[in-house]
């Protein structure tokens, strides 16, 4: 089930949050293991016999390695707890892309290609695999008890304001919220004004910009003009989009009295590609540089070893979103950028830059790097390259130009000047001078709701660019 | 010197409104929100689509899809919600939905006559082969054939194109349909001259509409008529007379005025309200002895069907002589042709002509991409 439908808005969360609120603390984990289960399962059935499996292998392995008499064999249960999850990840998620390119050496060789099934790609299965191997980690590390609750466990996995598109939640991090929180109406509202926000960042913005990127990249000779413009307006609308996402779970949670910790922080304000990389989704940056960074040694094993490890979390990060070579370049980039950073920083050559000239060069990568991130395939990209670098002319093609229309222009406007002014507006917000009145100007985003509704009503099904990964 | 300090009084006084006002605020959003929910649910409840449920496997989502397809199709305020949004797209963006482009002045355009096709020499050239095979097909029974081609209303009124001017790719079209016409040796008639002549003399096309007017329809049949004379076609020519007649004024429903889905304000929003004329065109000069045959056939699209133009009766006035119009309404280009000779109207009817009225924004669509 996707957030941004009627379905969920009218029925789905009416229903559940009644419910909810009708039942005592004690009841509401289970009632949110059902609803979520439900909310899973209204995408496939069958696949919710995945979700579970990743559950109970992870609780039952967390406990193997609480009761474990050694160290030795507590990383021993680990080790298996966590070959299990990535297997079922690696299997889902891999096994298509591992397959075309076995093929592909085959037929290089001049061997006949294999012929075997095509795997379904789960929704969420990135997400909530991650979820359940931080869980077995942190029980390993000791930094939190094995859960002695399955069902508080399974609607920790299950929790369905970030289910299927993140953030990537810990256990350490909920476990105590499970046990104990707080419903008010302060919480309640809050969670209200942040869905309403991520709504309308989805539906306004998002959505509307969102044909701008299919009409001006994906089509046979993009000039200059259509290919940076249709990467700029990607860059923003994946941004509205997942932000808006993540804007929604973190509102919903509130709503259940839940908090989530934040997934952006005005990433294209970024000076660098690593900064970058600590503001844009951070759940799962977070993720790799806690269980992965960290335990290669992060920077403390000298220059090139750094370098190698900064290098490997960049490459999962691409391989994490989706399995083409699109994604692998897509990393490769992102680790030559943030090697290069570093090797500036450890050869004395990185200097502050004014502001607006870090932000642009930032932005100019990103922006760059984005078309990997938006290709069907590593040859549509080239194709998209090519255009950027005036293969096929200079200005807009003149079966684009009239495409666009007034709205979308405006929507590309707005969401620019969104994205540079939210963080001073938000400065400013947070001054206590003016804190009481321009809390209240947020009021503006109820109106705004209505009209994303109504939008939503006027537009086709709008699915969310993060349920690929 | 010290202020005095408010009397307990007035302090209770303020504070309740101030922790009312603010709490108010505070608590304004979550309100809204459930406000929000709980009309959505009312409605949804009170809806008899969301209680059935389709068939299909619930293992594998086929169910939940058809269900949720079909409790967005059937929303009981989705109306009102698209019409909210199609007043706000027009009112402040001056769009419509995908289909329209609003130009100046009241005037709007079919995106259809600005589509760009990536292979449109290929489905130009398929077409080309089909109407070969058509001629060929009424040659051996000695029927003639003439294709005349509407030009792209935007082709015909570029000034009120406004920010959306015409493509490179649709400057050339019109030439290039014809120039492959008569390449392919099919006689086919250009009715831009008289069109963008007429222009002075009155609107040739309506502003809300993609058809021409009862006047554009008009001027296209004379120079129709004017150029079949002069290409020495042997048919009876103004051996019947007819005659139009006026029966008051009706008013336009702009097909383009579907994008703009405006609801209660419909009235108030609409950028302009058009009329026409209700003709009719009647035989003059039908004796006891009268010739009924119809020496001509007419095939086309909307342009020649819609009675409401009254093509075929201002080209049965040009022509004088009777037309038979077999010209079909939203059928696109070619199935009207494919009904006609699948017919046994060529045979019963045995016209010496037939006319193929075609038009510049459809001759470029892929035969397999036409409409149903």
């Amino acid at each position: 089930m996707v957030f941004s439908t009627h379905l969920f808005l009218f029925v789905f969360l009416p229903l559940f949050l009644a419910v909810y609120y009708l039942l005592p603390f004690k009841a509401r984990s289970a009632w949110i293991l059902f609803a979520s289960y439900a909310f899973y399962g209204w995408w496939r059935v069958d696949f919710l016999g995945l979700f579970f499996a990743v559950t109970l292998w992870s609780f039952i392995w967390g406990k193997r390695i609480a009761s474990a008499p050694t160290q030795a064999i507590a990383k021993r249960a680990l080790i298996i707890g966590m070959i299990g999850n990535f297997a079922s990840l690696g299997y889902f998620k891999y096994f298509n892309f591992g397959l075309e390119n076995l093929n592909a050496i085959l037929q290089v060789l001049g061997s006949r290609p294999i012929s075997l099934w095509q795997v379904i790609l789960p929704i969420g299965i990135s997400f909530y695999v991650f979820q359940a191997v931080s869980y077995l980690i942190d029980v390993y590390r000791k930094d939190v008890e094995a859960a002695d609750n399955f069902w508080d466990f399974s609607a920790f996995i299950a929790l369905f304001p970030q289910l299927i598109a993140g953030p990537i939640l810990r256990y350490k991090d909920l476990v105590d919220q499970f046990k104990s929180r707080s419903h008010t109406m302060e919480k309640f509202s809050e969670g209200s004004m942040r869905f309403m926000m991520g709504f309308c960042k989805k539906v306004l913005i998002a959505d509307a910009i969102s044909p701008v990127v299919d009409l001006t990249l994906f089509h046979a000779t993009p000039t200059m003009a259509d290919a940076w413009l249709g990467a700029f307006v990607y860059t923003l609308q994946i941004f509205f989009d997942f932000s808006g996402y993540s804007d929604m779970a973190i509102g919903l949670g509130l709503m259940l009295g839940f908090r989530f910790k934040e997934n952006f922080n005005h990433p294209y304000i970024s000076r660098s590609i690593g900064e970058f990389w600590r503001r844009w989704h951070m759940s799962l940056s977070g993720w790799l540089r806690e269980y992965l960074y960290y335990p290669l040694g992060g920077n403390r094993h000298g220059q090139y070893r750094t370098y190698f490890n900064a290098a490997t979390v960049m490459i999962l990060i691409g391989i994490w979103h989706g399995a083409d070579w699109t994604f692998v370049i897509y990393g490769c980039i992102h680790s030559a950028l943030v090697i290069r950073e570093r090797h500036w920083i450890y050869t004395g050559r990185w200097k502050e830059r004014p502001a607006i000239i870090g932000i642009a060069s930032t932005m100019f990568f990103v922006i760059l790097a984005r078309v990997l991130f938006v290709s069907p395939d590593i040859f549509t990209a080239i194709n998209v390259y090519k255009g950027i670098l005036g293969f096929y002319g200079l200005g807009l093609s003149s079966f684009v130009a009239w495409q666009i229309s007034n709205f979308q222009i405006f929507m590309i406007v707005f969401a620019t000047v969104f994205v540079y002014a939210a963080p001073a507006w938000l400065k400013l917000l947070d001054s206590h001078k003016q804190k009481s009145q321009l809390q209240h100007s947020f009021l503006v985003l109820m109106p705004l709701f209505v009209l994303a509704i109504a939008k939503l009503s006027a537009q086709a099904f709008s699915p969310f660019l993060y349920f690929n990964f | 010197m010290l202020e005095p300090s408010p009397t307990t009084t007035q302090v209770l006084r303020r504070l309740p409104s101030r922790i009312n006002a603010a709490l108010f605020l505070t608590y304004l959003p979550g309100l809204f929100m459930l406000l929000i929910l709980l009309l959505g649910i009312v409605f949804v409840l009170l809806n008899s689509s969301t209680y059935q449920w389709p068939g299909g496997s619930l293992i594998k989502g086929e169910a939940t899809a058809r269900y949720e397809k079909q409790f967005n199709e059937q929303l009981a305020f989705k109306e009102s919600f698209i019409s909210t949004w199609g007043i706000i797209d027009y009112a402040l963006f001056k769009q419509g939905r995908d289909g329209v482009l609003t130009g100046t002045e009241g005037w709007f355009f079919t995106s259809e006559e600005f589509t760009y096709y990536a292979d449109e020499a290929t489905a130009l050239a398929e077409k080309l082969a089909y109407i070969v095979q058509v001629r060929d097909e009424l040659a051996a029974q000695g029927i003639d054939l003439v294709i005349t081609l509407v030009p792209a209303k935007a082709r015909v009124y570029p000034e009120y194109l406004g920010r959306f001017p015409m493509p490179d790719y649709v400057q050339a079209r019109y030439d290039l349909e014809l120039a492959a016409l008569e390449e392919a040796g099919i006689k086919t008639v250009d009715l831009r001259p008289a069109l963008l002549k007429a222009k002075s003399e009155g609107q040739v096309f309506f502003k809300t509409d993609t058809h021409w007017t009862p006047l554009g329809a008009k001027t296209a049949a004379q120079a129709l008529a004017q150029d079949l004379e002069a290409r020495g076609f042997a048919l009876p020519f103004g051996e019947s007379s007819f005659a139009t007649e006026e029966a008051g004024m009706m008013k336009l429903e702009g097909d383009l005025m579907k994008f703009l889905p405006l609801g209660r304000l419909k009235a108030q929003l609409s950028p302009v309200s058009e009329q026409l004329p209700v003709l009719s065109t009647a035989q003059t000069n039908l004796g006891l002895f009268a010739d009924n045959s119809r020496p001509v056939t007419l095939v086309g699209t909307s342009y020649s069907a819609d009675e409401r133009w009254n093509f075929v009766g201002a080209l049965k006035e040009s022509l004088g002589m009777n037309v038979l119009n077999a010209a079909l309404v939203g059928r696109g280009e070619v199935k009207p042709m494919q009904d006609y000779l699948a017919s046994d109207n060529p045979v019963v009817n045995k016209p010496n002509l037939v006319i193929w009225q075609l038009s510049e924004r459809g001759f470029p669509m892929p035969i397999n991409e036409e409409y149903p």
